[in-house]
């Protein structure tokens, strides 16, 4: 390798000129001018049913549209105040709830959860002892997803917490990021704890009033009397299927929240104004600092096409850089909803797409669509098509391993047992009872109203063909015991579910 | 004091090193102007001698050395000059740690008692939890302590590990950011014990060797037959002062790696080559990755000066920051009289390695500024002009808490007992035995690589070591009486309470 060494000669007078030398700023051009009809494109390419857009620049909202329709069946159109799930964009509100709990010197943000539920357990006690609230808003606890402990059951959310201690972490405290909505319910709770309050109605009365936001929800249970709501769609075999709302109110701080963009065009001035909204304080400074401080690191970035290299959640909320600027964003996602909120307070900007479909990754392309519009120098990429690209790849590689399922399926087995062996009760001591009984000659699962007819793959494992659309199949394992008798059932994503015996049935009051 | 122009300074800049190489090219047209900056830079901050080498695709663009080695001889510096690059060993260690996971000998995510089955630290679930990857990224909990372990002692490096189980940790495990030079150490030792052979030798031979690193080492201890060697110094108001050399040979992996501006210019190739260097790979490319990616966040950079930076974060053994849209690999070292700093950016294949001998200056880091903004455009400021405004702020706070201490010292009071009832051996359990005596001129306390360090009557029954390097300039001394009006225990600040030995009682001696 040439290795030579080069001098340069000493001209202050360069380094002068270096100095003066400093970009001319470029010709302001709208940068929404043509989002509308990209949006339109875009919708027809992903096949999403509907979605909204909100914009907000400067403390005031300049793009707030609808496109596609609230339901495929009556093709109503979505617009502006058109009403869909944010999913986790609510994590942010429970967060900042706590803040305004800080705020009055009520709650601290390295308090442990101890101080305020007693009662809180962990699997690990050096983990009880030392959780804090600002690691249930951070994803550190160590503890993976666990959602099957709230997702469909009729647990609330004070139960769904005590049975959490029963979840064996899956790396070392505060090691690792994991995605934790359980820690958030926590954190809901404690403000149900220390206000007296619960975290709907806090949310209502510290956020919702002051921000006008009169039509947002912590609930699904007031959608039947209201007008203009999208309706959740899964896409099946490429076509449209609506499902029913999905009731997620025992993991309200998490993720319940209901809202459009227009009203969520209110948080995000509230955002971007560091904590006012129309001259009127809603939590202070030093509290909106804080959630947007960095946290906990969350490993890589989710696609390596961003010019991304720093991804961290703060509070409540995830942070990363993108072309040199720091911008605070979060995804949401339940049943046939998906949601993406992000905001460059350095560009005093604020994106939310709000759609009524899934899968997609439309919602994500859309917000790196508008900020490439807002950042100087930067020529907006054609992300939908970017996205739209990797989403076929990855569907091609899940229909792949489909097929490689299929091939390690052993031929020719039967099960030990004639069917009416396996049914019976099981009990998980997280997630609670699943019943698998005979009918019609065939296994049919039951956990907490998600139903679906089993079919034999090999051996004692067992296909689980799920009503619900949006449930893909899962596969059932039953376990023997020395003397052949079928004592518990493995569900992957879970754990082992034991045999509830009769005797014990029986003596259940 | 240091902005008054001195005329030794002057005198050994002109006879720097000139270093033969090609006329300025469009490609080097950033560093027309560089050793002017460097050169008045150092004057005003009163450094004795310094090398600087900048590396840029896969070349060497630049490699210089200014001042003198040693203030007392006035032979210059060069960029073979050999400095201490302090804390800048802490990567090497990652790296070494690295080479050792890509051979299946260790993995990042492995507890440190399956390398160190004796490791041990103050509570039980950081002792079984605690990982090779948790050692190289200051997540301990312990803080920034323990460093009077190792600074100045005889313990061994075991030894100094085996004692710092006794550090109550200052924040919960995983927490926080907290510099820990001892955990690094730690790694060091499990480096040992996967690749059954010292820190040292596997430096040498795994990094230096492939590297062409020929004349760097891990120990002052050679450092005295070797040519070419700068001087540390300390910063006076007459000019730099020679000191000696600093032995940490029992911290090591933390920091005792010894190098020059040229020779650093080829592990600044290698980690911009993501682990290879001149076509042989010394390290996986995904290692490497893992090493510069963010492990702990060490704070939220809010700074007015670069409001470009969002994030800043620690690696394995390496500090991580965006500015300017790009990622920022950087790290600082500095042990006695010798600060340095090294940086790279990966996105535009450049480095750099910035040597002096002299402490305190804020040019190692001001110039890396400096060269940040030269390389990544846009407004260049006088990173070096600001960083001495900060220090000259920095200081008239630093004389404002002395004044405010003297102000707080209580007047009129006296010792509650007669002098020779504070002598006695008093010891913690990680610090080990610290004895006060009564001298004909008053008390004197003696601990580890401090004797008969005079103390002061303070006031109550507090006094001052001062000017003692104990723990700052200023070292209280406060000693407790218990219900019977004996002296119990001595609180030293910056190591803590020590407990007053029983004397034993007469008779009970035994075989008495």
């Amino acid at each position: 390798m040439d290795r030579r060494i080069r001098r340069t000669l000493l001209t202050p007078v360069a380094i002068l000129a270096l100095c003066l030398a400093s970009a001319v700023p470029g010709v302001a051009q709208d940068p929404l001018a043509d989002l509308d009809r990209y949006v339109r494109q875009a919708r027809e390419d992903w096949n999403v049913a509907g979605l909204a857009v909100g914009v907000v620049r400067h403390d005031s909202l300049v793009f707030a549209r609808g496109f596609g329709a609230r339901d495929v069946r009556t093709g109503e159109p979505v617009n502006g105040e058109t009403l869909f799930a944010i999913g986790s964009n609510s994590k942010a509100w429970t967060a900042l709830g706590l803040g305004i709990l800080v705020d009055e010197g009520r709650v601290r943000w390295d308090d442990r959860v101890t101080d305020h539920l007693s009662w809180f357990q962990l699997y690990d006690p050096y983990v009880t002892r030392e959780m804090t609230v600002r690691d249930l808003l951070t994803h550190r606890s160590g503890l993976s997803r666990g959602d099957a402990i709230w997702y469909g059951t009729p647990y609330d959310r004070e139960e769904v917490i005590r049975r959490v201690r029963s979840l064996e972490p899956s790396w070392s405290f505060r090691s690792h990021y994991g995605y934790q909505n359980i820690m958030f319910i926590t954190a809901g709770q404690i403000i149900e704890s220390v206000t007296g309050m619960t975290w709907d109605r806090f949310i209502e009365e510290r956020f919702f009033g002051p921000l006008g936001m009169d039509a947002s929800v912590t609930s699904t249970d007031s959608l039947p009397t209201r007008g203009n709501v999208a309706q959740p769609h899964v896409i099946v075999d490429g076509e449209l299927v609506p499902v029913p709302w999905r009731d997620i109110d025992n993991a309200g701080p998490a993720g319940s929240i209901l809202s459009n963009v227009t009203e969520m065009g209110a948080w995000l001035r509230m955002q971007l104004a560091h904590g006012e909204f129309g001259r009127r304080r809603i939590v202070s400074d030093s509290v909106i600092e804080e959630q947007r401080t960095p946290q906990m690191i969350a490993g890589a970035a989710p696609d390596t096409l961003q010019p991304t290299h720093f991804y961290v959640y703060g509070l409540g909320i995830a942070l990363k850089d993108y072309h040199g600027y720091k911008v605070v964003h979060h995804g949401g996602g339940i049943d046939g909803m998906l949601s993406q909120t992000a905001f460059v307070p350095e560009l005093d900007l604020g994106v939310v797409v709000l759609t009524n479909t899934e899968p997609n990754n439309l919602h994500s392309a859309l917000v790196n669509r508008i900020l490439d519009a807002y950042i100087p120098g930067v020529e907006p990429r054609d992300w939908s098509a970017l996205y739209l690209e990797r989403f076929r790849r990855d569907q091609e590689r899940a229909d792949s391993l489909r097929q490689v399922r299929e091939a390690d399926r052993v031929p020719g087995t039967a099960p030990s047992h004639p069917l009416p062996a396996y049914a019976g009760t099981y009990e998980h001591e997280m997630y609670g009872p699943l019943t698998i009984e005979l009918e019609q000659g065939a296994l049919v699962f039951r956990r907490h109203g998600n139903r679906g007819v089993m079919v034999h793959w090999h051996y004692d494992t067992f296909r689980v063909d799920f009503d619900h659309p949006r449930e893909s199949d899962n596969f059932l394992t039953f376990d023997l015991d020395r003397t052949g008798d079928v004592v518990s059932v493995e569900v992957p994503g879970m754990g082992v579910f034991q045999r509830v015996t009769e005797e014990e049935e029986g003596t259940d009051p | 004091m240091r902005r008054v122009t001195m005329p030794w300074l002057l005198l050994s800049a002109a006879t720097a090193t000139t270093l033969a190489g090609a006329s300025p090219t469009g490609a080097q047209q950033e560093l027309v102007g560089l050793d002017d900056y460097i050169e008045e830079a150092m004057e005003d901050w009163g450094i004795a001698g310094m090398s600087v080498a900048i590396v840029r695709d896969g070349e060497i663009i630049y490699a210089r050395g200014f001042g003198v080695r040693d203030v007392s001889t006035g032979e210059p510096v060069n960029e073979q000059t050999l400095f201490a690059i302090g804390s800048n060993s802490k990567l090497f260690t990652a790296v070494a740690a690295g080479m050792l996971v890509d051979e299946g000998l260790m993995a990042w995510d492995a507890k440190i008692t399956e390398y160190l089955p004796w490791f041990q630290l103050y509570d039980p679930y950081l002792t079984r939890e605690f990982t090779l990857r948790d050692a190289l990224s200051h997540r301990s909990g312990l803080g920034r302590r323990g460093d009077a372990l190792w600074y100045g002692t005889e313990y061994t490096r075991k030894e100094v590990i085996r004692r710092v189980r006794h550090l109550v940790p200052s924040s919960s495990f995983r927490s926080r950011y907290g510099y820990q030079n001892i955990m690094v150490l730690t790694a060091g030792e499990a480096i040992a014990n996967a690749a059954g052979r010292s820190w040292d030798d596997f430096i040498d031979q795994r990094i230096f060797a492939p590297l062409a690193m020929d004349r760097s080492n891990t120990s002052v201890k050679p450092l005295g037959r070797a040519p070419n060697v700068a001087q540390p110094h300390e910063a006076t108001s007459e000019g730099p002062k020679p000191i000696p050399w600093r032995d940490i040979d029992n911290v090591a992996p933390a920091g005792s790696i010894n190098s020059s501006a040229s020779e650093m210019a080829h592990w600044l190739e290698f980690l911009l080559q993501w682990g290879e260097y001149e076509g042989q790979r010394l390290l996986e490319e995904e290692t490497i990755q893992t090493i510069m990616s963010p492990h702990t966040i060490t704070g939220n950079p809010s700074d007015t000066l670069a409001p470009s930076r969002h994030f800043s974060a620690y690696g394995l053994g390496v500090g991580l920051s965006d500015y300017k849209a790009h990622k920022i690999q950087s790290h600082t070292g500095g042990i006695d009289g010798m600060l340095s700093n090294v940086t790279t950016i990966p996105e535009l294949n450049v480095g750099w390695v910035i040597l002096t001998n002299t402490s305190y200056n804020g040019l190692y880091t001001a110039l890396s500024d400096y060269l940040l903004d030269t390389f990544l455009g846009g407004d260049r400021k006088d990173w070096s002009a600001i960083a001495l405004e900060q220090w000259d702020e920095g200081q008239e706070r630093a004389a404002a808490a002395v004044a405010r201490l003297d102000e707080e010292r209580a007047e009129g009071t006296h010792p509650s007992l007669a002098l020779q009832a504070y002598e006695g051996v008093y010891t913690d359990p990680m610090y080990g035995e610290l004895r006060v005596t009564n001298e004909a001129d008053g008390l004197r306390l003696s601990w580890g690589p401090q004797q008969d360090i005079p103390l002061e009557h303070w006031h109550y029954d507090t006094f001052v070591a001062e000017g003692s390097s104990l723990a700052g300039d200023r070292t209280f001394v406060t000693f407790h009486l218990d219900a019977q009006a004996e002296v119990e225990d001595v609180e030293v600040s910056g190591l803590g309470d020590f407990q007053r030995r029983a004397a034993p009682l007469p008779g009970t001696t035994p075989g008495a």
